[in-house]
Order: C-alpha cells, then structure tokens, then sequence
C-alpha cells in the first residue's frame, strides 16, 4: 500500500549463505537437508517478502556468503534471488563485509541490472528511483576489501545532504561489547552523520535499533545457525513518507529456528516421567511455534484484507552504550509474519535434583532418551531436531553432609570445592590433569579453551561421579 | 584374659610338664635350642584352637616322651573366672573339655566364645608368633587379618576405590590416547583432518568456475568461425554433387538425340500395335484352320463303331427265369445232398429213447414220460425234504451225546463230595472259644507294656538327676535365684537389640572420643605450621618491601604516560610521513605546471607561411622567364607545379593555425585547476603542520612528566618500557606474596578456629560418653543384673540363661513322658485282668506279667490256627454239595432232550412217504433217488421232441428239388435248346448266365454312341464361320497401314516403332536434367555442361568432401569442449561439497567437543580420587596403622615416622623421617621385622576379645634385630605387657638381661630337657 510521496524498503543483513550450523550432529537425512538448506530457504522468504510487499529496493548489509568458505553454490544462488527480483524490477544494493570480503568473489558471475555491488576502495552513492526515474533515496555505502578491516569505514563517508532519504549501508562494529570481532570499528557517534537518515548496518547478529535519529539499526542474521543465535531471526520492513521513517517492523524468515527448554527433575521416580516431561515440554513448544505462526498469518491477513490487525509487540533491543531508548517511540518494531512453518532445533536442560540423576549417569541412558525423542520428532512436518540433552540435574546427595562426614568421600568433595571456589581456587593445578588431550595439537586446532564456566561444571559433575561411583552403585 | 598355668601330658619332648602361677605382664621362658620353645607356643597354639593330625605338613608333636597326647591350660578372665580348657588328641582336632571354676563343664563352642571367635589363623598371626610368622607380610596378608587392618574408619567407599579408578581410566582409554588410533575422540579427530583437506580441495571451485566460463566463451567463438567456414564448404559442395549426378544423363541425351536423326525413313502415321495385331490374327487363323479337320475324323469314326455291335433278342425275353435258377441254384445243391444224412440222425434218436425207457422200468412210455410234472418247484420240494431228514436225524444224535456227558460229570462229583466231608470230620475236637476282644487288646499293646515295665524306673531316675541338675545350674547364675527368676528374664531378640545398640553407642562414642582427641592433636601441629608459613612469607614480603619503591597507582599513570607517549610519536612520524606526502605532491603539481610551459608563439607556423609565399612566387617568376624561351612547355609545366605546391603549404598553414588556437585555450584551463589543486595542498600541508606542532608539544609534555630527556632520543621509549615492564613485574611478585601470605593468614585463622571447635568437638565427646556410659548402668539394673558389667558379659549371662530354659523345658518333658507311661500301663493291666491265667498274677512284679501274656498269647496263636482249617475244610464240602446238585439238574435236561429229538425225526420221515405217494413213487425211494429218475425224464422227452423235428425237414427238401428242375427245363425249352443231364444241369445254367450278361451290355454301348452324332455335326459349322471372319480382318489391316502386302505392312511398322522410342528418351532425360538440376532454363544448363568436364568434378568434389569432413571434426570437438565446459560449469554451480563438508566438519567439532568434554569429566574424577587419596593417607590413616606408625617410630628410634596403608590397597608404605616412601620390600630384613611386629602391636592395642585383651606370645623375635633397635623393641613390649600379658620365648641370655634393664622382677622360665621351672630370684 505505497502512498503518495512513500516507498518501502527491505534491510537485511548477515545472510551467511550455505554456511554450516555449528553445533549440530544429525544422522536423520531429512533434518539434515533441511538444516543444509535452512540459510537458502531463508534467504529465499527474503526475496518472496520483497516481492510480496513490492518494496522498492532491498539492502543487504555483508555477509552475505562465507568467503573462507568460497561456496560457489552460494553465490550463485544469492544471483539467482536477485534475478527473480530484477523480474520484478526491485534493485538491491549490496555490501560486503569480513566473511565475504569483495575479493573473495567470483569474477565469472554476471549480475542483474538491477544490482549494485558497491567496492571497497571508496564510499560510492548510488541513487534509488521510483516510477518515471523520480528519485526516491540516495544509497552510500562501501563493502570490505580484505577479510580484517580494521579502519573505522564511517570515516569515508562524507557529510552532506542530498536533498533525498539518504541511506548509509555498512557493516561494521558498533561499540565494543557487540560479542563479535572488531572489524570496522567504529562508535555510535560515528554515525550521526547531518543528512543521513538510516544507518542500514550488518555484522552483528542479533537484530536492534541502536538509535532513532538518524535510524541506526541492525538486521541480525536471517537464519540463526547455533545455540547462541536463539528465536526468530529475519530483516526489517522500512516505510518512508516525506522522507523520514514512517513505520519499522520486523518480519521472521528463518527455516530453522534453535530453541531451548528446561525440565525439572525435582519429585520424578522414574525415566519414564522424565521422558514425558520432555515430550510434554517438545509438544508444548510446538504448540506455540505453531500459533505463532497462524495468528502472524491470521494478522497479515487482517491487513491485507484492510481490517485493524494488532500484531504483537515485541521490543528487540540490543543494549548498546547511547543508543536512544525505544519507548515513548510512535511506532516500536513489530512482527510481521510472511513465514512459512520452521523447523525447530532444541536444546533440552535437565535441571533440579533427585533419584533419576543416578538412573541419567548410566551408559547409553541420556542417549537412550535423545534417541527416542529424535525418532518421535524428527519426522513431524515441521521437524523438531532435540540437538542436545544437557544432564545438568543433581542427584539428591547431599554434598555438604558428605564433606562433613570427614571420611573419604568427604575429602573428595573438599578438594572438588576448593578448586571450584574462585577466591582460592586453583584451576592451574588441573591444567597437567587435562594436557594430555587440550594440549594435544589437533585438538587445538578443532576447540577452543575450556572456559572457566565449563570448567566448573565439569569439577561439579566430576565430584558427584566419584560420589556416585564410591558410594551410589556399590 | 590371661594363661594362669598349663600343664602338658604328653607333647613332643614335654610329659607330665607343669607350668603354674604366670603372673600378668611379661614372663620370659629361656632355653637352649632343642629345648622346646617352639613346642610349648604350639602346644599353646593347638590346645586353644586344636590339635594338628597326621594329614598336615606341620609337625604335629606326638608324645615323644610318654603320656597322652594332651594337657590343659588354664586361663583366668573377669567374664568366666578361672577356665581350664583340657584338650586330647582325637579326631577333628582332639577332644576339648571345659571346665569352669565352678566345676561345671563347657564345650568346645563355648571354648570360642571364650576367645571371642577368633580364628586361629588371626591368634597364630598375630597374637601367638615365632620369627617364621614375623618374617613376611604374607602372614598379615590373610583376608581375615587384612580386613581388620587397612579399613577401620575410612568409610567403606574405599574398598571399591582402585575398581573406581580402574574404571575411569578405562572410560577415558575409550575416549582418548595420545597417538592412539582407536580411541572415539583419536578417530574424530582422523576424520576431521580428512573432511579439512577435502574442504581445502573443494574451495578451489570459484577460481575453476572463472576459468571454465572463459574458456566456455573462447569455444563459443571458436566454434561460430567453424560453423561460417562448413556452410561455404557445403554450398560448393552441393554444386558439384548436382554436376555429377547429371552427368549420367546428359550423356545419353546427347546419344539419343544423334540416333534420331540418322532414321532413313520417317513413318509419322501407322496402326497402334500393327504388326502385333497382324501378326496375332493369322496365328489365330491356321489355330481355327485345325480344329475344324479334328471335329471331320470324330464322325467319321463314331459311325462306323455303331454298326459293329450285337444284341441277342430271344434271350432278353427270358432274363426273369434265368435269374430264378442263377439263385436257387446252391439251395437245390444242398437239398439234394443233405436228404441222406437227416434220415440217418432219426434213426439214432429213436433207438436212445427205447434205452431210457428202459432204465426208468415197466409201466414208462413215451406218453407216461410227459405227464410227469418236472417243475422247478417239484424239485424245491424234494431237496426240501432231504434237508430236513438229514437235520432231524443230526439233531437226535447230538442230545444221545449230552446225556452221556452229564452222567459222567455226576460221577466224579459225588466222588468230591465224599472226600470233603471226611475232611471236615477231622477237626471235630476244637476247645471253646476265649473273647476276642480281650485278647486282640492284650497282643497289641504287648510291645509298649513291655517297654514301659523296661523303662519306667529308668525315666524316674533320669528325671530326678534333671531336677537335681537344673537347680544347681540355677543356683551358678545367682545363688537366690529360683526356676521362676530364669522363666521371667527377658532374653528376647529385642533386649538383645538394646545390648547391641547399648555396645555400638559405647563402642562408637569411644572411638569419636579418641579420633576427635587424634584430630585435635594434628590440627595443633597443622596450625603450627600454617603460622610458621605465614611467618615466612611475611619475612619474604618485608624483605621486598625495600625492593620495590613504586606504588601501584604511581606505576599505572606511568604506563598509561607510556601508552600515550607511544601513541603521540606514533601519530607525529604518520603526520610527518603526510606532510613529505604533500610536499611531494606539491613539487609534483608545480614540475607539472613549469613542463607545460607558455603558450607558443608560433615560429614554425610562420615560417610554413612563408615558404608558400616564395614558392608561389618562384612558380610565376619561372613562368615569365620560361615563357619567353623555347622550352616554354617545360616551363609552364614546372611553373604550374611551383605554384600548386605553394597553395598546398598556405593550406596546410592554415590548418595548423586552427589546432593552435584550440590548444593554448585547453593549457590555460589545465594550469588554473593545478594551481587550484595546489593552494589545496598547501592549505591542508598548512593544518597538518598545526597538528604536527600540537602533537610535539603533547609528546614534550608527557616526556616530562615521565622524566626523560628532550628531545628523546631514539631507544628511550624502549629503555624506559622495559623499566616499566621491570616495576611492574617487581610488582606482580609483591602481589603475588602478599597474596599468598593473606591466604596463609586466612588458612591460620580458619585453622585456629576449627581447632577451637575442634576442642569443644572433643569435649563434647567425652561428655556423650559419660552419658552412654550411664545409660549402660540403668539397663543393667533394668535387667537385674550388677551393675559395672560389660556388654560382653552379659551376652554371656543371656547364654547361660538361654541354656537353663532349655534344662527346664527337659525336665518338664521327662516329666510328661512318665505320666503318659502310667496312664498306658493302667489300660493294659485292666484287659488283664479279664484272663483267668493272668488274673492269676495280678499283683506281682510287671514283667513276671509280661511272660504271663507271653505264655498266654502263645497258647491262643496255636488254637487259633487249627480253627482257621477247620473253617477251611467246611467252607470246601458246602462247595462240592452245590456243585453236585447242579449237575443233577444239567443231567435231567439232556434226557429230555434227547426224547423231543427222536419224536421230531420221525415225524419228518413218515411225511417224506406221504410225497412220494402223491407223486406216484414208489414209498421206499430216498429223495436222492427222486432226483436221479428226474434227471432221466427230462432226457427222454428232450429226445422225442427232436425225431419229430427231423421228420419235419426231410419232407421240405424233397418238395424244393421237384420244383426246381421243372423250371429249368421250361427256360430251355424257350430258348430251343435241350434240357441237359442231371449231371451237367449246373454248368449249362452258368453259362446261361454269362450270356444274358453280354447281350445286356451291347444294348447299352449302341445307345450311348448314337447320342454323340449330332452335337459333333453343329461344331463343323461353327468353325467355318470363324475362318471367313478372320480373313476379312487381316485384309483391311494391312490396308490401314499403307501397304498392299504384308511384308510391306511390316516393313513400315518397324521405323516407326524406332522413331517413337527416341524422342521418347530424349523427353524423359530433358526431364530428368530439369529435375535433378533444379534450374528451368535447361538450355542455358546445356550450355552450361557442355562447358565441364567429369574428371574435374570428381576431383573437385573429393577435396571439398575433405574439407567439409575436417571442419565436422573440428567442430564436434569444438561442441565436446564446449557441453564439457557446461557440465563443468554447472557441476561446480550445483556443487554443494563445500556445505556438506562444512557440515560434516561442524558435526564431528561438536562431537569432538562433546567427547573432550567427558573426557575432561573424567580426567577430573580421577584428579579428584588420586589427590584425596594422597591427602588421606597422609592425614588421615586407619587407627590400627596409626598406632603401628608409633610403634615402629619407636622400634627404629624416630627413623621411621609413619606408616601408611594406601587407601583401597592391601599393601604398607613407612615414609622415613626425611619423607620418602618405602615399600617393606625395599627395607632391611631387621627392619621390615620391626615393621611386621609394630603392625602387629598397632592391632593388639587396639583390639579386646568380649572387652579383654588376649595374652601374647612370641618366640624369639628379636634375634635379627641390632642391640639398639633389639632394646628398642624391648622397651616396646614392656609397654604392651602393661596392658597385656606377654609370654616370651628365647634362646638368647642376652635377651632376658636387655628385658631386665627394664624390671629386674620379670619372671623367667627355664626350658631344659623336657622341664620347665620357674627361677624365682
């Protein structure tokens, strides 16, 4: 619904084409696939949604592929999404960033028309028109020349003011605390350029609006790819009238979607409990995807059809210092549903204490129950793919009375605290007890150090193992 | 507990050997070898847990010297008082006997009880040892001895420890081993490198997707030059191949059209098909010519055959007859030789009638014969009747036999009967018969009256005895108690409950008391030197305190000062490197400007102006001055030619001044931007050099502050960093110690404050013990019994009483039996009583009674057996008087029988009679008889019936033969011929015959040919018309062709038929060269072929096929490369190796992940178990190995300060005084002794038997220790012998002093052949 003197537009980011989920082990072919096809699919609801909403044009913000990767199929498969929407007569500005730095391209792709790739020597603007050539936005923006750009990039844009919605596209780090690498750096007040209306920016994954005037906003991902990229993941719908925003909402693409749930062991007897408490959790999980997505097609129907549809509010803010406050705002970022059902990968936590931690320490047990839980789910049409069960429950031993007790158990568990405890703990001394695998060279290669939260659970599971074994299975 | 004496009766070397009033404490026995130490420690050994027998290795110590293998020993305890325990050899151990203070008697169980249950293996190990048991661990390695060592106090859990660690270490073998292979993590790992090179491999796809695509291009290209090239090649190609194809043709065109106009007649008009036609008619002509002379000679023929064929017409007139004889004629034959026969056959069946007529008697005729009645039911009934005769008379005979039968059967009974009853008279003198009843009573309880009068007073006796034993018991446990006392005490499994739960309290609060009490004192000496640590460290720190001078806050501003510095000169050497930049750029713009120089002032251009102008002029001047000679033609020429050129340069001039023009206006511009250009350098090299100034100036300022040198030279930043580095590190380390020594003076004050609580932990038990000490006394009284006893003793006191409720329940029981025994003895006296013999005896003793019965019972068991045969014999003779009375019956019947039969039998015949006289037999005839005569009247008539027949066909024949011969001789009379004999009758009329055939078939053949004649005579006609016909046609055939004769009709026909063919071909190749060629205008294509020749085709089309067929092949290889490169390109483009991989490699760094982790999971657990146990064993050892610890601390003089017993291990470590750890296996033989006794020690301080210690008894120990540790030990076993009662056997005098430097009042024994004395000094 274009008004007078307004146009739309598509800002994603972070596509990471036919980059692999990290974390994931499947044997089952078809979530497999799915899994393998999940940034594609993604990437595929972005094209449909532009075309459906006949936005004007789309920006994608870097990382569009991983050029370590140097996935041939990606590529081609970004071109072809393009094609379909210079069909349509969408034009898409592309920039590249770390993963897929613009030299890592094939020079042998021939590109729509309609898509502009900017370079990655020097800012360049590209003028985005409406019906009849009107100018409808100015698009500046520059790509990464090499995979560890270390300039502040914002620096190259000049300050002015070009009598159209003007749109800055780059990928960038913003601030020091965004969890990822620090390439282009650059600060909030970087970018408070006079005469730039939107910062379009890609690099961190999680979606935010870091400020509101100019707009600066990140897209996140379009499809999370491990357990730390959580929930739904998508792009933003931008409506401009009388060249400011008029209306921001996000709108969910991804295929798969990584989720986790947590069951309490407190009070169950048997495994068969646990098992139904899983199920129970699975289904209800389930459930509510589902919901979701009928009442976000219910809503987008609503619209369509001119009726007064409430989509729900969902403020997705990412905390970064001097980003404006997103209340009081006209319009907060909304969900706006064109998305097909998603697959769901789910990490199960066992929490609580009680008699079953003894039944989950048998061999194959925890596996016994992963592997029912994936033959039940996995063939559901959307799949739920049960990635993990994470046994983090306590058996009810009461360690304290134990270290009380003084005898040998008791010192076992005094030793485990005392390396445990951070003001005398000394996790050095564990350091010869575990070189023999994490100092081994392959294993350098294929993890990264143990972290100091791993290393205290794997001290606290130690302690109740030498408990369980000396005392609990005589 | 302790040995009070023992006495030997015979073992080994010692008999009738006494050893009285040991004493508590230590007693030494000395002796020379030989002299039996070692005798006496087994004798002491085998008496308390038995003796060896002849089975075992051991010396089991026959009595060498006299006496029974045996003695006693006595032992004095708080719980049983003074117990001998006399023990002689026998079997399992010899036979013990106990004997209490008291005099009462114990067994060999209570012997157990006694010491406590321990096992001989434990008393032989430890209690009771020679240097052979101290002389290795294996003797403390016995389970029963291990289990009470290593574990007391640990908390079970240890016991499974090494299977606990075994089991980690093997799940984390399965999991991972350095350079293993087969490990799950090793595996992954494999894997993983495998999916990275493949993924390496695979990234090259984008530079081999770029390469394949421009290379697809170069193909395309290359394969539309080649495509361009195949269609010229083609096109003349096809060109040529139309050439050739006509050739064919165009060849024979030419042929044709050179034959037709050589024809010498040209024939235009002719029939169609003349000379065919011609020629067909007169075939057809002669064909009809000859069939008309066939149908002529047919008639000619036919006619004559008619005329020679004859009928015979007399003998048609009597064909009817002559077929009458032809027929009749074999009957006739036959009738005529037959007659003689039949009448000889009649006569012989006459004669066999008169034969049968004969047999059958007087009075049969024929007539007679056929009035018998010969029916089937005549002759039902005489077999009817023989039957039955036969039957009745079957009858009578069987029933004559029955009644013999029966009368024989009478006989040999009645003899039965006879011989029974003179048996049943023998037994007529049997006495009366005595009551039965009486006497069955009397026989059955003979047996337990008898044992009854045996046992009764024994029973009386025996039940006294118990009385009188029961209350002595009872009087052992309390003199006032009575029966009543025993049955009320409570010995229930719950009062024992409470003993026990009494004992583990007191036993448990005890052992608290003395662990918290232990734990107290290592938390005293832990505190110590946690305190003398702190001191350390704090001496440490102060000593450093001097050494670093600089704050931390001081230290921090510098390195920041540093930082910042850095950064300043960072920024100045990038600001200088802008500004040289600049610069360049400058003196570039401005080299730029002066290489363009000024604007040209155009030298060269006038100069071109000029040359025009004097070329011009030169031209004119030549054309005057020439124009006046002769050669004025040459002159106007080179003149002209002058002039031209000039105009040429003035034009060249003019165009060159244009671009001049353009040029200058284009410079100027471009020297204007430069200098735009440059004044914007100079500006920014301006604000550059403003900054490079301020930063100067912060560098400056921050030096300063820093303390260094300006300007700074190059190597100060560096000297001044590494000063930094050095303050800080110096800082670090004060840090650090201060931190540790903070952590030192935290563990001091937790310490402190444990050891406080530790102190009330160990008050607190001791006030626990109090309590339960109390409690213990107020269940004592509960029970009644004195208070002070131990729970041992009391679980004592509940045996004991335990056995009098069982002596009760004995005597109660005997009791019972006796009045049971009198009730029985008083029932049987009553039957008795009953017999007059035994009434007799009433009174008198009961087993003069018994024989009474006896007697009694005999007499009646000879009675009884005479009536039971008597009984017999009767029972017999009742038998044989019914079975002959039934066999008198059976006899009466048969005689009846047999009368019914013989009545039956003649009944039957006299009806037999009456038949036959009905059917006029005679009366005497059997029916066998009857039968037979049947037989032959049925012949008879058989016989007449056929002589009737005979005459009968004699009578026909004779008749047939008349009629025949009347008429043949009418059939020759009509023919005229003579009637023939009878002889030759037969062939005359044969031959009649065959002529009436002939003449029949003659009659038929003249019909036939004369119907031919006239169709034969229509055919000659027909075929003359057709001949007319045909000469009409030919005739005005050969006029339409022009010609008068035939010959010239043919003649003419052939040109014509030669013309008409040529222009034909020649039609047809015209047509074909238009078809082939494709072109209209044939002429010009004619033209065309005359001008080529087919040698020069053929070449030409062999060289383009050539290069038509190489280009093919270039070009297919072309496309091959092409469609390669496409499915290369859009192999790559659909390649998804790089995601499968990826995937792949993410999924096995996840389960690497996973497995590191568990690994690491277990690596701890293991970590964890290693280093408790390492704490443990240092901290905390069982109280056995504890205590032990001292003793042999004190055995070896403070060389040795600790055992220690690995947790979960059934092995001993001593660490020596400077700390290291020693397995007994690597100390001297003296030592690892000491060590073995100290362990020893460590146990028999620790353990009681029922709250008692047991005595120790050692055979010579000490003989391989040195004086010192030997005094050492000494000194140590007097200690034990405080508390214990120690027995020491040695050969050493030297022993005996270094034990008296101690005490001087020890006891000492002396062992010497075969005696042991006592020296009292």
């Amino acid at each position: 619904m274009i008004k007078h003197n307004s146009f739309s537009f598509i800002h994603a980011a972070d596509l990471h084409l036919d980059s692999p989920f990290k974390g994931i082990t499947t044997d089952s072919k078809s979530v497999g696939n799915a899994l393998r096809s999940a940034t594609f699919d993604a990437f595929n609801a972005l094209i449909d949604l532009c075309i459906q909403k006949q936005v004007q044009f789309l920006l994608v913000a870097g990382d569009i592929y991983d050029g370590a990767d140097r996935s041939l199929r990606a590529q081609l498969k970004f071109r072809d999404g393009l094609a379909r929407l210079a069909k349509h007569n969408i034009h898409t500005f592309v920039v590249h960033g770390n993963h897929d730095p613009i030299n890592s391209q094939s020079s042998a792709i021939e590109w729509p028309e309609t898509v502009h790739i900017f370079n990655g020597n020097k800012v360049e603007s590209k003028t985005a028109t409406g019906q009849d050539n009107v100018p409808l936005a100015l698009i500046s923006g520059i790509s990464h020349g090499k995979s560890n750009e270390t300039q502040n990039l914002t620096k190259k844009f000049s300050k002015e003011d070009p009598g159209v919605f003007h749109i800055g596209l780059l990928h960038c780090n913003v601030g020091s605390n965004t969890g990822h690498d620090p390439y282009a750096p650059c600060e909030l007040s970087d970018l408070m350029h006079p005469g730039m209306d939107y910062w379009a920016l890609g690099h961190v994954h999680e979606r935010g609006i870091l400020h509101t005037d100019p707009y600066v906003l990140y897209a996140g991902n379009t499809q999370g790819r491990n357990i730390r990229e959580q929930g739904e993941r998508g792009c933003w719908l931008v409506t401009v009238e009388n060249r400011s925003v008029a209306d921001i909402r996000f709108c969910p693409l991804d295929a798969a979607r990584w989720l986790h749930t947590n069951v309490n062991i407190d009070n169950m007897q048997t495994v068969d409990e646990l098992e139904r408490a899983i199920w129970n959790n699975i289904k209800e999980i389930m459930d509510s995807q589902r919901q979701t997505v009928a009442q976000d097609f219910i809503s987008s129907q609503g619209e369509r059809e001119g009726v007064a549809g409430a989509p729900t509010e969902r403020v997705v803010a990412w905390p970064v210092e001097g980003a404006a406050p997103l209340r009081g705002q006209a319009r907060a970022p909304t969900i706006e549903s064109q998305q097909q059902a998603h697959g769901i990968i789910l990490r199960v936590n066992i929490a609580g204490s009680g008699p079953l931690f003894n039944e989950l320490q048998k061999e194959n047990a925890v596996l016994d129950l992963l592997d029912r839980a994936r033959e039940n789910f996995a063939s559901e049409d959307p799949f739920v793919w049960v990635q993990e069960i994470e046994v983090n429950c306590r058996p009810e031993i009461d360690l304290e009375k134990i270290k009380q007790r003084g005898d040998f158990l008791g010192q076992v568990v005094k030793i485990a605290e005392e390396i445990n405890d951070p003001k005398i703990g000394r996790p050095e001394l564990l350091k010869p007890v575990l070189s023999d695998l994490f100092e081994n060279r392959h294993i350098q290669k294929a993890l990264p150090e143990l972290s100091q939260d791993e290393m205290s659970g794997i001290i606290e599971k130690a302690a109740l193992l030498c408990v369980n074994m000396l005392e609990g299975n005589e | 507990m302790r040995i009070v004496r023992f006495f030997i009766d015979g073992f080994g070397i010692f008999h009738n050997v006494t050893v009285g009033d040991l004493l508590p404490g230590l007693t030494l026995f000395v002796g020379d070898n030989e002299t039996g130490k070692s005798t006496c420690l087994s004798f002491l050994r085998d008496t308390l847990f038995g003796f060896r027998d002849n089975r075992t290795k051991e010396n089991n110590f026959p009595a060498l010297a006299g006496g029974r293998q045996g003695g006693s020993i006595t032992l004095t305890g708080n719980l049983f008082g003074e117990t001998v325990i006399e023990r002689r050899a026998g079997k399992k151990g010899g036979s013990v006997t106990v004997t209490y203070a008291d005099g009462q008697k114990g067994t060999e169980e209570e012997l157990h009880q006694i010491l406590g249950n321990t096992t001989r293996e434990l008393f032989k190990n430890i209690y009771a040892f020679s240097l052979n048991e101290l002389q290795t661990m294996d003797t403390l390695d016995t389970e029963s001895v291990k289990n009470v060592l290593y574990s007391a106090g640990i908390g079970t859990a240890v016991l499974s420890l090494p299977r606990a660690i075994t089991g980690i270490e093997t799940k984390m073998g399965d999991l991972f081993k350095p350079g293993g292979r087969n490990p799950q993590i090793n595996q992954k790992l494999s894997a993983l490198e495998a999916v990275r090179a493949n993924l390496r491999q695979a990234r090259t796809g984008i530079e081999l997707y770029d390469a394949a695509s421009v290379a697809l291009g170069k193909k395309t290209h290359e394969i539309e030059e080649l495509q361009r090239e195949e269609r010229s090649v083609n096109k003349q190609k096809d060109l040529i191949d139309r050439y050739l194809k006509l050739w064919n043709n165009w060849i024979s065109l030419e042929d044709h059209q050179s034959d037709l106009a050589a024809l010498p007649l040209i024939v235009d008009n002719f029939p169609e098909q003349g000379i065919e036609r011609l020629e067909r008619d007169l075939e057809r002509l002669a064909r009809e010519k000859d069939i008309r002379i066939e149908f002529v000679t047919d008639l000619d023929n036919l006619t004559r055959e008619i005329k020679n064929i004859y009928v015979n017409e007399k003998m048609l007139g009597e064909t009817a007859s002559i077929r009458t004889l032809l027929d009749k004629k074999e009957g006739y034959v036959f009738a005529r030789e037959n007659l003689p026969l039949m009448n000889e056959r009649l006569e012989l069946r006459k004669r066999d009638i008169q034969d049968i007529l004969n047999i059958l008697g007087k009075g049969w005729t024929e007539e007679r014969i056929s009035k018998v009645d010969r029916s089937l039911f005549t002759r039902e009934a005489i077999l009817k009747q023989q039957k039955l005769l036969e039957n009745m008379n079957l009858k009578r005979e069987e029933a004559q036999r029955f009644v013999e039968l029966k009368q024989d059967e009478h006989e040999t009974t009645l003899a039965a009967q006879a011989q029974a009853q003179k048996n049943v008279e023998r037994y007529l003198d049997i006495p009366v018969e005595t009551d039965e009843k009486t006497i069955i009573a009397l026989q059955k309880g003979r047996d337990q009256f008898a044992s009854i009068a045996r046992d009764l007073p024994q029973r009386v006796m025996e039940l006294e005895a118990a009385k009188k034993e029961l209350a002595e018991t009872i009087k052992e446990i309390s003199p006032d108690w009575v029966e009543a006392n025993i049955l009320d005490f409570d010995c229930s499994v719950s009062a024992q409950q409470k003993i026990q739960l009494h004992e583990s309290i007191l036993t448990k609060v005890v052992q608290d008391f003395t662990q918290a009490q232990m734990r107290l004192e290592s938390m005293h000496i832990e505190l110590k030197r946690a305190r003398e640590q702190y001191d350390v460290k704090v001496h440490e720190l102060e000593s450093m305190e001097y050494a670093a001078a600089v704050s931390g806050d001081k230290l921090t501003r510098k390195k920041f000062l540093l930082r910042s510095l850095k950064s300043y000169v960072f920024e100045q050497n990038s600001l200088a490197v802008e500004m040289r930049h600049l610069e360049d750029r400058l003196s570039d713009k401005r080299q730029e400007t002066a290489y363009q120089g000024p604007v040209e002032n155009g030298h060269l251009l006038n100069a071109l102006k000029l040359t025009a102008f004097i070329t011009i002029m030169l031209g004119l001047a030549i054309f005057g001055i020439l124009a006046t000679v002769k050669t004025w033609a040459m002159g106007i020429v080179i003149g002209s030619m002058l002039v031209a050129i000039g105009v040429m340069i003035f034009f060249v001039y003019q165009n060159a001044l244009g671009k001049k023009k353009l040029e200058t206006v284009q410079k100027q511009a471009y020297l204007s931007e430069i200098e735009q250009q440059v004044s914007v350098i100079n500006a920014q090299l301006l604000e550059i050099k403003e900054q490079y100034a301020g930063i100067s100036d912060k560098i400056a300022g921050t030096a300063v502050e820093l303390g260094m040198d300006i300007p700074i030279r190059p190597g100060d930043i560096d000297s001044l960093e590494a000063a930094i580095d050095e303050e800080n590190r110096v800082s670090d380390n004060k840090k650090r110690l201060f931190d540790e020594a903070q952590s030192l003076k935290n563990r001091a004050l937790q310490m402190e404050q444990s050891t406080e609580i530790q102190a009330k932990a160990v008050n607190n038990s001791e006030s626990t013990l109090q309590i339960a000490k109390e409690d213990w006394g107020k269940f004592l009284l509960e029970l009644g019994l004195q208070p002070g006893l131990l729970p041992g003793t009391v679980y004592l006191i509940f045996t004991k009483i335990e056995t009098v409720k069982t002596r009760i329940e004995h005597v109660y029981e005997i009791k019972d039996r006796i009045t049971r025994m009198e009730e029985t003895k008083e029932t049987y006296l009553s039957f008795a009583k009953d017999i007059p013999s035994l009434m007799v005896l009433m009174g008198k003793e009961l087993m003069e009674l018994l024989s009474g019965v006896d007697l009694f019972l005999e007499q009646n068991r000879e009675i009884e057996k005479r009536r039971h045969a008597r009984r017999v014999a009767e029972e017999i003779l009742e038998e044989k008087k019914t079975r002959t009375k039934e066999i008198e019956d059976a006899l009466q019947e048969a005689v009846y029988r047999l009368g019914e039969a013989q009545n039956d039998e003649k009944r039957a015949y006299l009806f037999w009679q009456d038949w036959l006289g009905e059917h006029g037999f005679d009366q005497d005839l059997s029916p066998a008889v009857v039968l037979e005569a049947f037989q032959k009247i049925e012949e008879c008539t058989r016989l007449v019936r056929e002589s009737s027949e005979l005459i009968m066909q004699i009578k026909d024949r004779k008749d047939s033969i008349k009629a025949y011969l009347f008429l043949a001789r009418t059939v020759f009379e009509a023919l005229g011929e003579p009637m023939p004999e009878i002889q030759s009758l037969m062939t005359a009329i044969d031959r009649l015959g065959e002529n009436l055939d002939e003449t029949k078939a003659n009659l038929i053949r003249k019909e036939e040919l004369s119907r031919k004649i006239p169709g034969i005579e229509a055919k000659i006609a027909v075929s003359n018309a057709k001949i007319a016909g045909l000469e009409k046609e030919i005739n005005a055939l050969v006029k339409a062709g022009g010609a008068q004769d035939q010959e010239t009709f043919r003649t003419r026909g052939g040109f014509f038929a030669k013309r008409t063919e040529l222009l034909n071909r020649i039609s047809e190749e015209e047509r074909a060269l238009k078809v082939i060629s494709g072109e209209e205008d044939v002429a010009a294509l004619k033209e065309k072929l005359k001008t080529l020749d087919n040698t020069y085709l053929n070449v030409a089309h062999t060289a383009l096929s050539e290069q038509l067929e190489s280009v093919e092949i270039r070009l297919n290889n072309c496309r091959q490369e092409k469609s390669d490169l496409s499915q290369e390109i859009s192999r790559l483009a659909s390649a998804d190796d790089i995601s499968r991989l990826r995937t792949e490699e993410e999924g096995l760094l996840e389960e690497i992940r996973i497995l590191s982790r568990d690994w690491a999971f277990y690596a701890v657990a293991k970590y964890l178990l290693g280093e408790a146990r390492r704490q443990f064993e240092l901290e905390q050892q069982p109280r056995v190995i504890h205590d032990a610890g001292s003793f042999f601390q004190s055995i070896t003089g403070g060389q040795y300060e600790k055992i220690i017993a690995p947790i979960g291990e059934n092995t001993i470590d001593v660490i020596t005084r400077d700390g290291r750890r020693k397995q007994p296996e690597e100390l001297s033989r003296g030592t690892a002794e000491q060590l073995y006794l100290a362990i020893r020690f460590g146990y028999i301080s620790n353990f009681t038997v029922n709250g008692e210690k047991l005595p120790v008894i050692m055979d010579d120990i000490l003989v391989n220790f040195d004086p010192r540790r030997a005094r050492q030990t000494a000194k140590t076993i007097a200690k034990l012998s405080e508390t214990h009662q120690v027995l020491f056997f040695t050969c050493h005098p030297e022993t005996v002093d270094i034990f008296r430097e101690h005490n001087g009042n020890i006891p000492v024994y002396t062992l010497q052949n075969g005696t042991i004395k006592g020296i009292r000094e």
